[in-house]
């Protein structure tokens, strides 16, 4: 075995018997907890993030009916239910996305 | 089980999977976060970053390496972040200027043991030269993942590795010379 080969063998032993810290048995579960605690909180702030956007959503439907129709119309379009509708519709479509989009990637394990 | 089995199992949501990858590079994670980080309350809380980054990131590894490379970059940077963040991220050091001093006590300690002294050495050496030499003689990575990893020129990896064994030869002779083992 010649000097080199030695000394990186040696080197090797060395740095193999080198101290690194010893992490816990329940180590793993530590790092569970953690990202479990971590998705709790990013599901509470889009949680809010959504709540605000659907009331933003809403809020700007409510001031563009009240600008831009027809006031004399109102009475009809409320018989009619159209605005009912309108809003069932816009919250069944946000329902929609929040389970097959926001819920699922924020389920942990 | 092989690493494309183990992620797909990861992402199908068993965390039984998750806790197998954890167990399987935990080794590797705190021998990178201990050669970087020299606190010890700060590397336990690193370790499980590390592992959380890897749950959160998983999705997008495609398998251009190995799990462990991956890993091992992940835990990299999460150690030169940590540094940087607790501005503890020393600037580029010459091996060739560092001094490397040690007691009386501490040489004649650890000259009876050679793990130990060459241990000592390593510990002052810059942050880059111990990285490299983690990288390769304790985990076995070749310098294409070395590269990968730290994001290293591959001619910066060999040049700190050769100057870093260099510098550890020139520095045990003195002390134990003879007394490395031969066969």
């Amino acid at each position: 075995m010649s000097d080199e080969e030695l000394f990186d063998r040696t080197l090797r032993e060395a740095l193999h018997r080198q101290p690194v810290i010893e992490l816990p048995e329940h180590f793993s579960d530590d790092v569970l907890r953690k990202i479990e605690r971590r998705e709790l909180i990013a599901g509470k702030v889009s949680s809010w993030l959504y709540i605000s956007l659907l009331g933003g959503f809403l809020l700007s439907a409510l001031v563009c009916l009240l600008a831009f129709t027809d006031s004399s119309a109102y009475s009809d379009w409320l018989n009619k239910g159209a605005y009912i509708a309108l809003v069932a519709v816009l919250l069944v479509v946000f329902q929609v996305i929040d389970r097959k989009l926001v819920r699922k990637r924020l389920q942990p394990f | 089980m092989d690493d494309q089995e183990l992620v797909s199992n990861v992402l199908s949501g068993h965390q039984w999977a998750f806790r197998q990858l954890i167990e399987q590079h935990k080794r590797l994670v705190a021998h990178m976060i201990s050669r970087l980080v020299d606190d010890n309350r700060d590397r336990e809380e690193l370790c499980q970053d590390v592992f959380v980054k890897v749950y959160e990131k998983l999705e997008t590894f495609g398998f251009e390496s190995k799990l462990s490379t991956w890993i091992a970059t992940i835990a990299y940077r999460t150690a030169v972040s940590h540094l940087r963040r607790k501005k503890r991220m020393p600037a580029e050091q010459d091996l060739d200027h560092l001094q490397l001093e040690w007691t009386e006590e501490d040489r004649s300690v650890e000259a009876a043991d050679y793990a130990r002294f060459v241990q000592s050495l390593i510990r002052r050496m810059p942050v880059q030269y111990r990285v490299v030499l983690t990288l390769f003689y304790m985990e076995g990575f070749s310098y294409p993942e070395i590269v990968k990893i730290t994001n290293m020129p591959e001619g910066t990896v060999k040049n700190y590795l050769f100057r870093a064994r260099k510098k550890l030869k020139e520095l045990s002779e003195p002390y134990i010379g003879n007394e490395i083992p031969k066969q």
